[in-house]
Formats: structure tokens, C-alpha cells, sequence
């Protein structure tokens, strides 16, 4: 089943007045900023990359060289200039895509799958910011120089900064988005029966796949063998804590209780991942295919991209919908009863205040 | 492995986890190797005295359907076709019983008399 399926996109504009839907925007509307979170959602990250970009290079033009040191390779001075004008240009051009980006997730109406305005903001503001503060790096190292040969090397500590504050800020505009709404439930989803007073009840799921087991013994191996022969053998050892990482998402297990879900990782069953009730729409299960969650592995994030999945194969998986509108599902053999189990959990704790 | 009791029943509640935990190992849910909760993650999941599960796993581990090692965790031993097919026996035997208006108290009577 194809997960966009759980999340009908409702023909072509969903935003015409339908019967019962467009008066009050209960579960089933579309997506909808009010007018002053789509301003903020575009202006704001506008204004942040206008004066680290554009600003800078304008502001103190006169106190630039002709031409800009802009590449650096390896440790020394700069390779390769370029005119001022051609860089503010660039700078323009990647904030005019950005807005365009910015602007689009902020007046569509249309609802879709939870993860892709999110993801749409995040990429606009990631590319814009990163060219807009390589821009600031390179007004920086210019300034006051009389020829751009004169400069010197790049600064390691700008080259953190150009990383990390574009992604710090496509974060923060991600975030700024409201929730999806939440949809009807998907059909064929028959009513769950509450859990009786007396009742409890666990349902436990595992998943192991042997093949994932193959990165962690090839990494532990590959870095025994650095140790002995490879050049700075002591980078040998950053291998095993990697290879530990990678056989964490081998096996999992997933448990549901009255207090909601819970995935445990690897053989230890540590991390674990907790999915508290209050935060559970509905349960179901779904066919999961890895190319439609970004491969195997733990995909995707519930909060950034609304959408995220441990995929460890391809086959039946738990799938969750959360009631802030994003969704997560996870593979496991046999999910029907979990899935029947937690719906009837959910019924019983009943629909969440607010 | 689904398990469910109920606190009002007054079957003890070790002796219902026991059961359902059976009941998973014949219907093939957990199979030999497999790993089961600690009692620890079991108790809390379904809110009763870790010592509750203990006892459960104990009186599983005497009829040889699981391996309970400290520091191992708990590990079904049997697959158990024999237990499966006494399983399918009974739900036939109750079945059959209730076609012919036999009350559970009846049936219940009638496995009793011939044990």
C-alpha cells in the first residue's frame, strides 16, 4: 500500500467549498496557514538570509578588491576569485528560490503527505543559507584587502558556521509550519471495542534481519585490520563504535501497551523509541516498501519531516498515525494484533483533550 | 505473542500469563530461540508485580517451555507440536460439547472426570 494512501489527497482543489468541509475546518481540511504565520513563515527567514548575503557585500563594497578570493583547496591561500557582482547575484538568485519555496508551503491549500512542506522549506533554506553565508565568509576574508591573492587561509571556524547555521535555520523555519491536519481515519478500519476495566493486555512484535547484521561484523573486522596496517591506525577504532551504531537497527521490538508504543533497538533493546498514547491518532497496517521511506534504516523524522520509519525490509509493517499529524510506521512480522490491540487501547483512553 | 488477562478473573493472575504465554509457544506466535520480555518490561506493560511474572516464567521454566537464565532473559525452549495439537484437541472437544448443549461448567466436568 502505497503510505500517500493513508493520506487521500483530496481532487484537485481542496480548498472549493465542499459539503460540510469548507465551513469549519474540522478533521479532513486542508492545509492552511492564517495570514500572519504565512508572513512570518516567509519574511523572516527572507530577512535572516538578506542580511547575511546581499547586505554585507553592498554595505562594504567599497572596502572589497576588485575581485573576491571565493575557492580555497586544501590548507593554503585561495584558487580561484570572483567579481563582487557576480557573487551578489548568487546570492539573490538562491533567495529568490527560497522565497519562491517559502511562499509556496505557505499559501497552498492543498493537503498532502505530511512530510512534504516541511521538507520543501527545510531544502530552499539549507541551499539559500548555505550560498548566502559562504557569501558572508567571503565578504569577511576580502575585507580591507588590497588584491584577493593577499588573502589568507580559509578560517576552519567559518566553514562550521557556513554548515551549521544554514541547517539551524531550515530547522527552525521546518518547525515554524503548523501540523497537518489530521485526516479521516482510513478506510477499512473497522471500530475498535475499548479494553475492559479489568483488562490488560501487551502485544509484542520482533523483526530481525540477518543481512544488517553483515555492516556491524564487516566494520568491527575492517577496523581491527585498520589498527594493524592502516595509515593512522588509531582511526581504526572509530569503526567498532560504528559498527555497534549499525547493528542496533538489526533487530527490533516493538511493544504495545496501555502506554502506547514502543520500539526497542538491537540486541539490547536499547535505544528505545516511545510513542505515549496521547500522542497516537490510530493504528494500522501497512505494506511498507523501502524506496517509498528512503531506503533501510531508521528514515525520516517525526519532527522535522512528519514522517519517519524503521525500515529493516520490505513486508508488512505497524504504522502510526500521530495526532499532530505526521506519521510513523515500523516493520515487523505478524503487526495485525498489535495494531487491533492499540486501537482498542486508544478507544479506551478515548479522544485526547484539545 | 499477544497476552491478555483479565483482573477480575479470579484464575490467579501468574497462572493466566503462564497460559497465554502457552498459548503463544502452540499457536507457533514465539517459536525455540526466541527471546521473551523480562519479567521487568512484561510487569510494567501490564501493570502487575514483577514477582507475578516471575512466578509465571518459573512454572513455565518447570514445564520445560522456557530457559530462564539472569542476565539472558527468558528463552522459549520448545516449539511444542504435541502441546499445538492437545490445543486443537480442546478447542474441537468444546466445540463438539457446545453443539450438543453442553454448559462450560458441563465441559469442564467432563475433562475433569478423566483426568
Amino acid at each position: 500500500m502505497n503510505p500517500s494512501a493513508s493520506n487521500p489527497d483530496p481532487d484537485p482543489a481542496d480548498n472549493t467549498v465542499g459539503p460540510g468541509l469548507g465551513d469549519q475546518p474540522g478533521p479532513g481540511a486542508g492545509w492552511h496557514l492564517s495570514a500572519g504565520r504565512a508572513l512570518a513563515v516567509v519574511l523572516l527567514p527572507t530577512l535572516v538570509l538578506l542580511a547575511v548575503g546581499p547586505l554585507p557585500l553592498l554595505v562594504w563594497s567599497d572596502r572589497l578588491p576588485d575581485r573576491l578570493a571565493s575557492h580555497w583547496s586544501g590548507s593554503g591561500g585561495p584558487d580561484g576569485s570572483m567579481g563582487p557582482g557576480g557573487l551578489l547575484l548568487m546570492t539573490v538568485a538562491a533567495i529568490v528560490v527560497a522565497v519562491a519555496g517559502l511562499g509556496w508551503a505557505a499559501l497552498s491549500r492543498r493537503r498532502r503527505d505530511p512530510f512534504v512542506y516541511p521538507f520543501v522549506v527545510f531544502l530552499v533554506l539549507v541551499v539559500a543559507g548555505m550560498i548566502c553565508a559562504a557569501a558572508a565568509s567571503i565578504v569577511a576574508v576580502n575585507l580591507d584587502e588590497a588584491d584577493w591573492r593577499d588573502v589568507g587561509p580559509l578560517p576552519w571556524w567559518h566553514l562550521v558556521l557556513v554548515i551549521s547555521g544554514p541547517l539551524a535555520l531550515a530547522a527552525a523555519g521546518a518547525r515554524a509550519l503548523p501540523p497537518m491536519p489530521v485526516g479521516p481515519a482510513p478506510t477499512g478500519t473497522t471500530a475498535a471495542t475499548p479494553l475492559g476495566t479489568g483488562e490488560r493486555a501487551v502485544w509484542v512484535g520482533t523483526l530481525t534481519n540477518r543481512w544488517l547484521h553483515v555492516p556491524p561484523v564487516v566494520l568491527c573486522v575492517a577496523g581491527q585490520a585498520w589498527l594493524v596496517v592502516g595509515p593512522g591506525r588509531w582511526i581504526g577504532l572509530t569503526f567498532v563504535p560504528l559498527g555497534l551504531a549499525t547493528s542496533v537497527l538489526a533487530t527490533v521490538r516493538v511493544t504495545v501497551d496501555r502506554r502506547g508504543l514502543q520500539v526497542a533497538y538491537g540486541p539490547l533493546h536499547w535505544p528505545r523509541t516511545r510513542f505515549p498514547v496521547e500522542r497516537i491518532e490510530s493504528a494500522d497496517v501497512i505494506e511498507v516498501h523501502p524506496t517509498q521511506w528512503g531506503g533501510w534504516g531508521y528514515r525520516g523524522s517525526v519532527r522535522l519531516m512528519k514522517r519517519a520509519a524503521v525500515v529493516l525490509r520490505r513486508g508488512p509493517g505497524l504504522h502510526l498515525r500521530l495526532r499532530d499529524g505526521s506519521e510513523f510506521a515500523v516493520t515487523v512480522d505478524h503487526p495485525e494484533p498489535g495494531a487491533e490491540l492499540l486501537n482498542r487501547i486508544l478507544v479506551a483512553a478515548g479522544p485526547a483533550p484539545g | 505473542m499477544l497476552i491478555w488477562i483479565d483482573t477480575t478473573n479470579p484464575e490467579p493472575i501468574y497462572r493466566q500469563i503462564a497460559a497465554q504465554v502457552r498459548r503463544a509457544v502452540a499457536t507457533g506466535e514465539v517459536g525455540p530461540g526466541d527471546k521473551l520480555p523480562s519479567a521487568r518490561d512484561l510487569a510494567a506493560s501490564l501493570e502487575v508485580n514483577m514477582h507475578t511474572v516471575r512466578q509465571a516464567y518459573a512454572e513455565l521454566q518447570r514445564d520445560g517451555l522456557v530457559d530462564v537464565r539472569r542476565g539472558r532473559g527468558v528463552t522459549v525452549l520448545a516449539s511444542a507440536p504435541g502441546r499445538a495439537g492437545a490445543h486443537d484437541l480442546a478447542r474441537a472437544l468444546v466445540a463438539e460439547a457446545r453443539r450438543h448443549g453442553l454448559t462450560n461448567s458441563e465441559i469442564l466436568d467432563l475433562v475433569e472426570g478423566h483426568l
